[in-house]
């Protein structure tokens, strides 16, 4: 016993002692695991689809975080560390946003269609409704998100938007929608898919429900995989079956939605991200962030500036 | 004198009825109790085998998981094969195992100044601080850990000269399991120390030993059930914690990892990461990532209850 416990305890000094100095260091490479839409986002955006879905495909010593909050923290205790994070976070994260491209990330750039690296937040509906008025709630729903109204919400909680002056405000249409007229104490509506939209359509939601007879809003939040599988997919009929669902991604080839059930919100960007004590870069392009996901790249004296 | 109080007891009939009825209360509760147990297994077995014979169709793709590059692979890069265990065990066990190392000698002291040096109320304090540890959650130390000890892991690695991912690495994931089960080894430890009988101490005292010698050659000793017991139950619980381990760990996608500065993942981290997201086989296939920790921790149990059949036979039972 006593030898076992000595030899345990003498392992781990031996692994440390056989660890190399490291003078110039190596690129950590952060990443959100297969499931993330922002993953999802930026490794579509840098050209490397490859690596949706596939760790098998990044660079050897990567790092997986649990979530966007995972990463700002992560990427903020390393100094060599680089990851992606979605704008809206960037300006109170501690982190700093690089260029891509020679674009600075900003919601003007993004709007202006020069900064390249966003994804947009979708939604999608049923393909048919059993109940007649929850069809009609639904058409008002989607009416309204094209309001002025809904955009400056959506805007508000960090949505990169233009409101034109030609976008409708709710009052100017709402007689278009008989429905919203009416009591719909009774009626629940049900909301779901994507957790990253989940706080702007809790708050779209909030605002329609006294516009729209108070009806009911059930948000179920469980990520955009089943945005597409409780409206239409496996789960349309089940418990779960969703009536209006998000998707922090474009649906994909495996989920095809029936024409006219889905929409765009609104957009995000994502950011490279890096330490604020790493002054080596400041501006990163596609094809050296796809080197350093790929591992092609793993020191920062082999980035331009 | 007071008033004799006058009892009445119900008539022989009534009472053996009323005794039927709770006994039958008593054994649906024990029946709601066992069966919850044999729910479980049941679900975990159905749900944990699935993913195996289940045919997946998938992003184009068509497949079932294969077992054996299921429970041999090396990394968790993708399904359906390219996804193994073997290295999310191996760390699962090297972390634990380190946690259990760092917990034991600060335990078994602990528990023996609580016990046997400091003053009662002195004790009595500690004592209770120790237990309060135990009432703190996971996320809560998954909190600390990722602020307060990854840092000081990183500071740490600077100064010999490495580097380290800001402190994610399998020395922060020890040192936080460590913290979790310092209450309860130190708990069953004080409570076997006490048990020593006092006629001990002052015999070892009498023949000249010293009062280290004694702590040392005399309490421990005989309080070696005791802390071998909270040795099993604390190892039971370092591989099981999934919240605490994962935010400190690095969730790294292959292995094993035997370096202490390095990322790594273990079962537990590994079935909660992007779990709220997943669908199809990526979701089902954490069930058996469930199944595979269960029947390591019953192994892990079986394993130590032999080694304590073992220590009893040669040292004697106390």
């Amino acid at each position: 016993m006593k030898k076992i416990v000595s030899i345990l305890l003498v392992a781990p000094l031996l692994v440390l002692a056989s660890c190399n100095k490291v003078s110039d260091p190596t690129i950590s490479v952060y990443t959100r695991d297969t499931t993330s839409g922002t993953r999802d986002g930026f490794m579509t955006a840098i050209g490397y689809s490859a690596a949706k879905s596939d760790n098998s495909k990044l660079a050897t010593g990567y790092i997986q975080v649990a979530s966007n909050g995972d990463m700002i923290s992560s990427v903020k205790n390393d100094a060599n560390g680089i990851g992606y994070i979605s704008l809206s976070t960037l300006s109170n994260s501690g982190v700093t946003g690089l260029s891509y491209e020679g674009v600075k990330p900003s919601e003007t750039t993004v709007l202006d269609g020069t900064y390249k690296m966003t994804r947009n937040f979708n939604y999608i509906v049923r393909a048919s409704y059993t109940n007649d008025k929850t069809a009609q709630i639904v058409a008002a729903y989607r009416a309204f998100l094209s309001t002025s109204d809904a955009k400056a919400t959506m805007k508000q909680l960090g949505g990169i938007l233009s409101i034109a002056a030609t976008d409708p405000t709710w009052a100017s249409i709402k007689a278009n929608y008989p429905v919203t007229a009416e009591d719909n104490k009774a009626i629940t509506i049900h909301f779901g898919g994507s957790t990253s939209v989940e706080e702007m359509a809790k708050a779209l939601s909030k605002e329609f429900s006294p516009l729209c007879g108070n009806f009911v809003a059930e948000h179920n939040h469980t990520g955009s995989g089943d945005a597409y599988k409780r409206t239409q997919g496996a789960d349309k009929d089940s418990a779960n079956a969703l009536d209006i669902a998000y998707a922090s991604r474009e649906f994909s080839s495996s989920e095809p939605a029936a024409s006219g059930t889905t929409g765009k919100m609104c957009t995000d960007a994502i950011v490279a991200a890096i330490n604020t004590s790493n002054t080596k870069i400041i501006n990163i392009t596609a094809a050296s962030l796809k080197g350093i996901y790929s591992g092609t790249i793993t020191k920062w004296s082999q980035l331009s500036k | 004198m007071e008033s004799v109080k006058q009892v009445t007891f119900k008539k022989g009939q009534q009472r053996t009825a009323l005794d039927k009825a709770a006994s039958l209360a008593y054994l649906s509760t024990a029946i709601i109790a066992a069966s919850s147990l044999i729910l479980i297994a049941v679900f975990l077995l159905v749900k944990g085998l699935a993913p195996f014979f289940t045919t997946y169709n998938e992003n184009g793709l068509t497949f079932k998981v294969n077992l054996g590059s299921f429970l041999f692979g090396l990394h968790w890069y993708s399904l359906p094969n390219e996804s193994g265990i073997l290295y999310l065990t191996i760390n699962t066990l090297y972390v634990s195992l380190l946690a259990t190392l760092i917990a034991l000698p600060l335990s078994v002291y602990t528990a023996l100044f609580i016990s046997k040096i400091a003053p009662k109320i002195c004790g009595n304090i500690l004592a209770f601080a120790i237990e309060l540890l135990a009432a703190i959650p996971s996320v809560v130390y998954g909190l600390f850990g990722r602020e307060i000890i990854c840092p000081m892991v990183d500071f740490f690695a600077q100064s010999l000269g490495l580097t380290s991912k800001g402190g994610l690495s399998t020395l922060s994931a020890a040192m936080v399991l460590a913290l979790m089960i310092l209450p309860i080894l130190t708990s069953l430890s004080v409570n076997a120390m006490n048990n020593v009988p006092k006629s001990y101490l002052a015999s070892s005292l009498a023949l000249g030993a010293s009062k280290t010698e004694t702590y040392f050659k005399v309490i421990i000793p005989a309080a070696r059930n005791g802390i071998f017991a909270g040795l099993i139950l604390g190892l039971g619980r370092a591989l099981g914690e999934a919240t605490a381990v994962s935010s400190v760990i690095g969730n790294a996608g292959s292995g094993p990892t035997f370096d202490l500065f390095g990322t790594s993942a273990t079962l537990t981290s590994n079935m909660l990461l992007g779990y709220s997201e997943a669908v199809g086989a990526n979701a089902e296939i954490r069930f058996s990532i469930g199944l595979a920790l269960i029947l390591l921790i019953i192994g892990v149990d079986l394993l130590l209850g032999l080694v304590q059949k073992k220590m009893a036979k040669k040292y004697g039972q106390d």
